[in-house]
């Protein structure tokens, strides 16, 4: 009974210095995240198959590529493409099949056994569209030679940040049973860089 | 029927992984350095190299000369006859060269810059490129991306540019357009900083734009500004200014009337009704009074 008043007197203080004791306990905490440039590319495949079947007259296959970037970058990108190495004919062993006489610029309707590419609506291809094709007689479509390593073609070139932003990119080869059996094939290289 | 199901099921399991492994996507981050190093000092530092896909790639990394051509700044990564080998000032190390799906690698660089070099700008690209194996008929694609250097020697640069052009044309059809070419006529590059705003007649910004460009010595850089949402017709005032080396330009204000083509087509349209109209009114009132006259003729 006698330590009834003191309890009260601590309960009292404790009441009255819990606010503080509260405070006292708060801090600030500073959220910081840096937000880095990047710029990213991507394929859906490694390797674009356009695999023909030759006939007497020349068969066509037309296969897509789709390529995609992304970039925070505010001022945009630039997408090029061009060989990556020193050859631009379809390699097979010693066999080959060469590329399209034709440029971005001045693309040509593909000839018997040659090969190209061509993006709708850039240089001289066209508005399109191109549809794929597996064997089919020669088209009317016009395709160019993929440029060398040192002086890539300019498929894209953008202003604003882009998500997830396609350029679809289409190669075609074209043989007649001239061309002997083999896996042909050739390496591009897409380049990406910010403005 | 059911086993038909289960063994489409299993090639479809089968066929559906190799699809996604094909896929690749390469990142790099940052997208530019710009750094200050004195002749013959070294500066190091770290870029990533990012896969932000469900496929693993092998990839390497190199550095490449970097430089522009034309106004609208085409970027060219091979070497120029008499110019500097900027590239080989580089030494590259990336922590792994293979990287597995959603996983990151540093790439560490050296930037060594002979002690003979002079005072200005130089420039090259870090370029993590992946190395694709060649799988059937066709067209094996490689992927690259690259880091944009900016360096800075230190010494004696001239810094020194200008705004060479505004262009507003008073009359335009959607999208609104706005050219601004920044000259750079010193030694090393400097970051413009151009803003711009278009209002409507009552005084409403309707776009406000504001952007940071490098222009490398002596080129010029032509920027477009668009405002993609210009509406079919107005009428609207545009001004600026570039901030460049320290200063700010301002960008005389410009009237433009946008009007689309339907709208123009429109007017044509209109206007040769009512041109029918008068001409039609002139020929009934010229053979009425013909008829009037023949008519006061006949009677007298």
């Amino acid at each position: 009974m006698r330590y009834k008043k003191p309890i009260f007197a601590l309960s009292l203080l404790a009441i009255i210095l819990a606010p503080v004791a509260a405070g006292a306990a708060t801090a600030n905490t500073i959220i910081s995240s840096e937000i880095s440039g990047v710029i990213g590319l991507f394929t859906t495949s490694g390797t674009v198959n356009v695999d023909v079947a030759p006939s007497g007259a020349g068969a066509q296959t037309i296969a897509s590529d789709t390529v995609t970037v992304s970039t925070n970058n505010v001022a945009g990108y630039v997408l090029k493409l061009a060989e990556s190495t020193g050859s631009s004919d379809l390699v097979s062993g010693s066999d080959t099949i060469p590329a399209s006489s034709g440029s971005q610029a001045s693309p040509v309707v593909a000839a018997v056994n040659t090969w190209g590419y061509r993006v709708d609506g850039v240089g001289g291809f066209g508005a399109g569209p191109t549809t794929a094709a597996s064997n089919q007689a020669i088209g009317s479509r016009t395709f160019a030679a993929v440029p060398a390593t040192a002086s890539p073609n300019t498929l894209k070139t953008t202003s604003a940040p882009a998500t997830n932003d396609v350029t679809t990119v289409w190669y075609q080869v074209s043989a007649d049973t001239s061309t002997p059996p083999g896996t042909y094939t050739n390496t591009v290289v897409y380049t990406a860089v910010t403005n | 029927m059911k086993r038909l199901l289960v063994a489409l099921g299993v090639i479809a399991a089968l066929f559906v992984p190799q699809a996604t492994k094909a896929a690749q996507a390469i990142t790099i981050t940052p997208t530019s350095i710009d750094k200050v190093i004195n002749p013959g000092e070294t500066l190091t530092g770290q870029t990533q190299v990012l896969n932000q896909a469900d496929s693993p790639f092998d990839y390497k990394v190199y550095a490449a000369p970097y430089s522009v051509t034309g106004e609208d700044y085409d970027p060219s990564f091979t070497s120029i006859p008499g110019a500097t080998d900027v590239a080989s000032w580089f030494k590259l190390k990336a922590a792994k060269t293979r990287l597995d799906p959603y996983s990151t690698s540093a790439l560490n660089y050296t930037i060594t810059v002979p002690a003979n070099t002079k005072p200005g700008g130089y420039y090259a690209v870090i370029f993590a490129e992946t190395e694709s194996k060649v799988e059937g008929t066709g067209v094996t694609t490689q992927k690259r991306v690259g880091t944009v250097v900016y360096i800075r020697v230190a010494g004696d640069v001239v810094e020194k540019g200008a705004v060479a052009s505004w262009s507003v044309p008073w009359f335009q059809q959607p999208n609104l357009r706005q050219t601004v070419r920044i000259e750079n006529t010193g030694s090393v590059h400097f970051a413009a900083t151009i803003k711009t705003t278009v209002k409507d007649i009552f005084g409403n910004t309707k776009l406000s734009y504001a952007q940071k460009r490098n222009v490398l010595p002596e080129k010029v850089r032509r920027v477009t500004i668009e405002w993609e949402k210009t509406p079919a017709l107005g009428i609207f005032k545009v001004g600026g200014t570039v901030e460049l080396l320290g200063q700010t330009s301002p960008l005389s204000t410009k009237y433009v009337l946008v009007m689309s083509k339907e709208i123009q087509q429109g007017l044509v349209i209109l206007l040769s009704i009512l041109l029918l109209i008068y001409l039609l009114k002139k020929i009934y009132r010229y053979r009425k009074a013909k008829k009037k006259k023949v008519d006061n003729e006949t009677k007298t």
